[in-house]
């Protein structure tokens, strides 16, 4: 596939996604609007579909786009929360990863949701010539595929004292595997339109999955922060930065593939949410 | 008896032709406003003084109200509005107590609909409450109501159904009364305060629903951290961060709905329409405040007017003079000024969040205006809004630096002596009254399956399905202000975030953002009604509620409870006298309103406490009130802020009929 249709596809899925989130919702209050006060109204199931993210990374040589969504649909006390995290380069096809998560949440305390469900994962595979992970040198990982697993997923949604939105999810994979990652974001108003949220994300592993380039332990951490404007609350254009820093065995496999073990990214993008 | 319609009043069936002329005439006159009902005319078009609300009287009196869907807008911007008659708000309502109102109401609608007369007794199937009362009007239909007149009083009307009240569905009612009031007064104006948005209040709530700090642009800065460290230093300011962090609220939580949507309405009227009341130098003007606000709290002065509460709920009072007065959502405030200067004067009706503002004109002549005043920096809250106690050396809750012990709450001030050895929380305990009434019957009564009968007359004593707590008897004598009381181990489950850890009352204080002037403001303590009580009997049962919500949804419920899952009526025994005590265990105020009953507000005046239909409690605040339920029936009692009731601040009290059993649970569900 050409270059050009590949990024011709790549702009028309990020087309969808955004027709998607700004269509108007069916009128959730038409059905309640001849309702008794305090009938039914009280009970309505809504839909909330949140672009956390939706933006191109600027300085990475292949362009990618990125893409994070989190939704979900219930009422007050149980959700059914669907999250979608993916990247794929706007220069090449193949590639590219994605992940979704369909998680059944429920509130356990004022702040908190447990959530359990599944989740998808697929990403390229690394085939590998026997390599000491603690010595690059010893030998060369080519790309070679993909790999999909699916993996249970338990966590929490909440928010900690401090408003630190924070989301811990361990995953068991359909080979054993065990993995944690937490993520954390906080909201800095400098105006009440202008607002800074640093954001970390936290990546573990019990076990080393060679295939993907994850070793045992602390695998990454992620540290950024996002600048956005709230021309509206809905809709809300930002800049940000990030820095990746891989660690232990994982930062040696991706080194074994060309890769660095710390990664400075610039990124533009859109926060839109209904 | 013919009065043409512009006068305000329907005297006489109106056709819809007839009705639709009528309304474009009105139009016409008003230009700017063309849906102005005739009380909100320029002054110019509209009769003087009295004339402007003159009401029909006589005991055929009929009144036909069509409901309607109709465009609506100004400031260049188009909206439709659900209108009564056409106009927004809806017609002068006049009555006669003693009489009988007879009223067609005519859905024109593609929903149901409905009126609820607020703070009329009236008999049950008459209120009004569609699945409470009756089962609403369908469109098409007629619904006729028709009681007899028993009160006197400013009160209003509004749609129970949906949304409607949001958009446009209310109007003001006067019930002259029968014997001559006890105070004079030349001229008199309605002035009803409301909220209009043009965003859809379904989309409003939804939005609420997601975020709910949707519609505040009031937050805490980067900015404003600096300037606290600046005035109380880097640790008190830190320290003030993380103890409003850890509770994940905010101190700038006043509404949850703001000027960011909502214009701010006088009669119908934005700002610019400048509504004006004429009067002539050295006359007394009766003014009739109604705040039909769905979710605005309005804090009104007339700069240069001292003003004279003469009615608060419709009932006389003894006059009392303020320059400034906060008017709940739901509520009535009658006041009389006496302008004597050839001059404009302002009637300034600011949100309490600061975020907008109604205003009208007094004016001896047409076209004129005053000053407007500049608007006051945006109020927070402070420790004691969130139920942080005082005098309770030790605790937890009282390490906070930063607590603003002045109740009325701006900023915190830096280095606060937390432990306050002034408030004497230990000392009241011990009393046997306040050990009875110690905080929340909690989970030691809720092992028991629904209510625990005892005394064998039916009288209910324990803790219903949904929390409500239901005491024999109550030592304290009746009209005095509730003990500081201490929150017990009952955090109300998930729906609750934060529960206040003390409770007390906070009638003297004016609430936040008010009082700190250098003017007087009107507050509870203040309010006496005009002829003490002959007999002042004693309650028999306390009642108490707890006001609980979770911000970070946007959930609001009583006991933790919401509407929906609580569905068990509240029993009342016909002409029992009960305490009906509220305690707000959340950051926001609450105007909270009681179907089918006067209460009397136990503000430490025993047989001199006022009449209300509907009280705010602050936040953190406990409040307690006593009534003699009548009419038999099921009646809602409900947050007057009206998607806090739409997501389930709302019960239902079921009132026994004469002589007959009380309702059990899982009874009277409709």
């Amino acid at each position: 596939m050409s270059v050009v249709t590949h990024r011709a596809r790549v702009m028309c899925s990020s087309l969808v996604i955004a027709a998607l989130l700004l269509v108007q919702p069916a009128r959730v209050h038409a059905q309640a609007g001849g309702a008794a006060h305090g009938m039914d109204l009280d009970r309505v199931i809504r839909t909330f579909i949140l672009a956390e993210q939706l933006e191109v990374h600027a300085n990475q040589p292949e362009r990618p786009i990125d893409v994070e969504l989190v939704s979900w649909i219930g009422g007050d006390y149980r959700r059914l929360y669907l999250r979608v995290q993916g990247e794929q380069s706007t220069l090449m096809s193949g590639g590219g990863e994605m992940q979704g998560d369909a998680l059944y949440g429920r509130l356990i305390t004022p702040f908190w949701s447990f959530v359990a469900g599944g989740r998808v994962d697929t990403r390229p595979r690394t085939v590998i010539a026997p390599v000491d992970f603690g010595d690059p040198s010893t030998g060369r990982r080519e790309p070679g595929g993909r790999l999909t697993r699916g993996m249970l997923a338990i966590g929490f949604i909440g928010l900690a004292p401090g408003w630190f939105e924070v989301e811990p999810t361990l995953l068991v994979s359909d080979k054993g595997d065990v993995s944690l990652e937490v993520e954390s974001s906080f909201d800095l108003l400098f105006t009440q339109r202008l607002i800074v949220q640093p954001w970390i994300e936290v990546n573990a592993a019990v076990q080393a999955v060679p295939e993907i380039g994850v070793g045992s332990g602390l695998n990454d951490v992620e540290i950024g922060a996002r600048m956005r404007y709230e021309i509206r609350r809905k809709f809300a254009p930002y800049v940000g930065v990030s820095m990746l820093r891989r660690t232990g065995a994982t930062a040696a496999m991706a080194h074994g593939l060309g890769e660095r073990r710390s990664v400075g990214t610039i990124t533009a993008g859109l926060r839109i949410w209904r | 008896m013919e009065r043409s319609f512009t006068d305000g009043v329907v005297t006489h069936p109106v056709t819809r032709r007839r009705f639709l002329h009528a309304a474009g005439a009105v139009g016409a006159l008003a230009g700017l406003q063309r849906l102005a009902p005739a009380y909100a005319l320029p002054a110019s078009d509209r009769g003087a003084g009295r004339a402007a609300l003159a009401g029909v009287s006589g005991r055929d009196t009929r009144v036909d109200l069509i409901i309607d869907r109709t465009p609506f807008g100004f400031g260049g911007r188009r909206s439709v509005a659900t209108t009564i008659n056409g106009s927004v708000p809806g017609p002068l309502l006049r009555f006669r107590e003693g009489e009988r109102a007879t009223i067609h109401v005519t859905n024109r609608l593609r929903e149901d609909t409905s009126i609820h007369w607020h703070g009329l007794l009236v008999p049950n199937a008459m209120d009004g409450v569609p699945g409470v009362n009756f089962p609403g009007i369908h469109p098409g239909q007629t619904f006729v109501y028709d009681f007899p007149l028993r009160q006197y009083g400013t009160y209003w009307y509004h749609s129970h159904s949906g949304f409607q009240e949001q958009l446009g569905h209310y109007g003001p009612l006067i019930i002259d009364p029968s014997e001559p009031e006890p105070f004079q007064y030349d001229r008199e104006y309605v002035v009803m305060l409301s909220d209009w948005s043009f965003e859809d209040p379904g989309k409003i709530l939804d939005n609420l629903k997601k975020q709910s700090a949707y519609y505040n642009f009031q937050r805490r800065t980067v900015g404003d951290f600096f300037r606290d460290v600046d005035r109380n230093g880097l640790r008190a300011t830190i320290a003030d961060r993380w103890e409003w962090g850890k509770m994940r609220m905010t101190p700038t939580d006043i509404s949850d709905v703001t000027g960011s949507t909502y214009t701010y309405l006088l009669n119908g009227l934005p700002p610019a329409a400048n509504w004006t009341g004429l009067f002539r130098a050295g006359e007394r003007v009766r003014l009739r405040f109604i705040n039909a606000g769905a979710g605005s709290y309005f804090d009104v002065r007339i700069p240069g007017l001292e003003m004279t509460l003469v009615q608060a709920s419709g009932q006389h009072v003894q006059p009392v003079a303020f320059d400034e007065f906060r008017i709940e959502i739901a509520q009535t405030f009658d006041v009389i000024v006496k302008p004597t200067e050839d001059r404009a004067y302002t009637i300034f009706a600011e949100s309490m969040d600061r975020s907008g503002y109604a205003r009208g004109t007094l004016a001896p002549r047409a076209g004129m205006s005053a000053e407007i005043p500049r608007r006051r920096p945006r109020p927070t809250l402070n420790m004691v809004d969130m139920g942080m106690a005082m005098g309770m050396g030790g605790h937890e809750g009282m390490s906070m630096p930063g607590m603003d012990m002045s109740g009325t709450g701006t900023a915190s001030k830096p280095g606060a002596d937390a432990s306050m050895p002034g408030m004497d929380m230990p000392a009241a305990a011990t009393k046997p009254a306040a050990a009875a009434a110690s905080g929340h019957a909690g989970h030691d009564m809720s092992s028991m399956p629904g209510v625990t009968a005892s005394g064998g007359a039916g009288v209910f004593e324990g803790q219903l399905r949904d929390g409500t707590i239901i005491r024999a008897s109550n030592l304290r004598a009746p009209g005095t202000i509730p003990e500081p009381v201490m929150h017990g181990n009952n955090t109300h489950g998930s729906a609750s975030a934060g529960t206040a850890m003390e409770t007390r009352s906070r009638l003297s204080e004016p609430g936040a953002g008010l009082g700190e002037d250098g003017w007087r403001v009107l507050v509870w303590t203040d309010v006496k009604r005009l002829t003490p009580a002959e007999t002042f009997e004693p309650p028999v049962r306390e009642i108490e509620l707890h006001l609980t919500g979770n911000m970070e949804r946007y959930m609001w419920s009583i006991n933790g409870i919401k509407f929906s899952d609580a569905r068990d009526p509240i029993p009342l025994k016909h002409g029992e006298r009960i305490r009906l005590t509220i305690v707000n265990d959340t950051m926001m105020a609450h105007p909270m309103h009681l179907h089918g009953v006067f209460m009397e507000l136990e503000n430490g005046h025993g047989p001199e406490c006022p009449y209300v239909h509907t009280i705010n409690v602050k936040p953190a605040e406990r409040v307690s009130l006593l009534a003699t339920p009548v009419d038999p029936g099921p009646w809602a009692f409900h947050c007057h802020v009206l998607f806090h009731m739409d997501v389930g601040m709302f019960r239902v009290f079921h009132v026994s009929e004469p002589g007959g059993p009380m309702t059990t649970e899982g009874e009277a569900r409709s």
